[in-house]
């Protein structure tokens, strides 16, 4: 106890650096409690199956019926935090700064999910525009869209200061252009989408529930005393 | 030179604050804007018995502010520190500083 102080007073945790460094501890230890990425692997999800129910569906209501999946995942999501994560880990509120950054994000991140989700849905009906092909040979589409997706989540990990939407940004990125790969080769149906994007929901979503349950097994509910 | 030497920037620390335990608090406080009792448990690692006794330390010297409220049908305790709080950590900051950057090598 007594060196953890010493070092606490020796590495100067009050410096201005330091100070913004336990803040971002702080929220990380707050938010990423592995349930947001359940919600990305579920969005993901989204462009590996609507390819295969629009065969039975067409493609409007293969995508339209997964939405109230998403907004009922959300809503479990918001249920979860409350009722297993929020008596566990603890609240806080953050200050102004870090609001306006999320609010920000928030914006940017819906901005950057409906270009990816049309350029998704263009890429996936096939329409042609001359203006995306790039001279890429037909691999504008999945380019477009891979630099979106990896944008997004770029900017989500700076700002969440959550390191692996950076892998996450990269193996989704990618995801469109190995499925376009695979479709040219004769591998894959739809453009690939399927396997690709439903490989990537899959190791998105383990990986979300490997961190909910370390958090929750490493957050015991505190047995509280009438102290506090 | 006697230790309680007014100039001695040693003998104008805080404390209320340099207590580890409530230096701890305080710190975390002073990032957010407001914490419930059951995260700064978990971030400071002390017990309930601890926590309430330093928070009420702190509270004697109007540092920070303890909130009472229900959500839902459950007890929640929230702390903030308030501006008298975030003004004397701010100078115990500067205090310790100098305090340390002052010691010969």
């Amino acid at each position: 106890m007594e060196y953890k102080v010493l070092c606490y007073h020796e590495e100067l945790v009050m410096t201005d650096q330091d100070l913004k460094a336990l803040e971002q501890r702080t929220f990380r230890t707050v938010t990423d409690d592995g349930l947001w990425d359940v919600l990305i692997a579920c969005v993901f999800a989204n462009l590996a199956i609507a390819p295969l129910l629009s065969e039975n569906l067409g493609d409007f209501w293969s995508s339209a019926l997964l939405a109230p999946i998403w907004l009922a995942t959300y809503l479990v999501i918001r249920v979860v935090r409350h009722r297993i994560i929020a008596p566990r880990v603890g609240t806080v509120r953050f200050g102004a700064d870090r609001q306006q950054r999320l609010r920000r994000l928030g914006i940017v991140m819906v901005v950057v999910n409906a270009i990816a989700a049309g350029l998704g849905v263009v890429a996936f009906i096939g329409v042609q525009l001359d203006w995306l092909d790039l001279g890429n040979g037909g691999m504008g589409y999945p380019l477009l869209l891979g630099i979106t997706i990896l944008i997004g989540f770029s900017l989500a990990a700076s700002v969440t200061s959550i390191t692996r939407y950076y892998l996450y940004g990269l193996m989704l990125a990618g995801a469109p252009l190995v499925g376009e790969w695979l479709w040219r080769e004769g591998l894959a149906t739809h453009h690939g989408f399927p396997i690709v994007f439903g490989v990537a929901a899959a190791i998105i979503f383990i990986t979300g529930m490997v961190r909910f349950t370390g958090v929750v097994r490493s957050h015991p509910l505190p047995h509280r005393t009438a102290a506090v | 030179m006697p230790l309680n030497d007014e100039t001695d920037p040693l003998s104008n620390i805080d404390p209320v604050i340099h207590a580890p335990a409530r230096l701890k608090l305080i710190t975390q406080l002073y990032v957010v804007e407001e914490a419930d009792a059951t995260f700064l448990g978990n971030a400071t690692g002390l017990t309930w018995g601890n926590l309430s006794t330093h928070l009420r330390k702190l509270e004697e010297h109007q540092y920070v502010k303890i909130d009472k409220e229900f959500r839902g049908r459950k007890p929640r305790t929230v702390i903030s520190l308030t501006d008298r709080g975030r003004t004397a950590f701010q100078k115990y900051r500067t205090t310790i500083q100098t305090a340390l950057n002052d010691l010969p090598d």
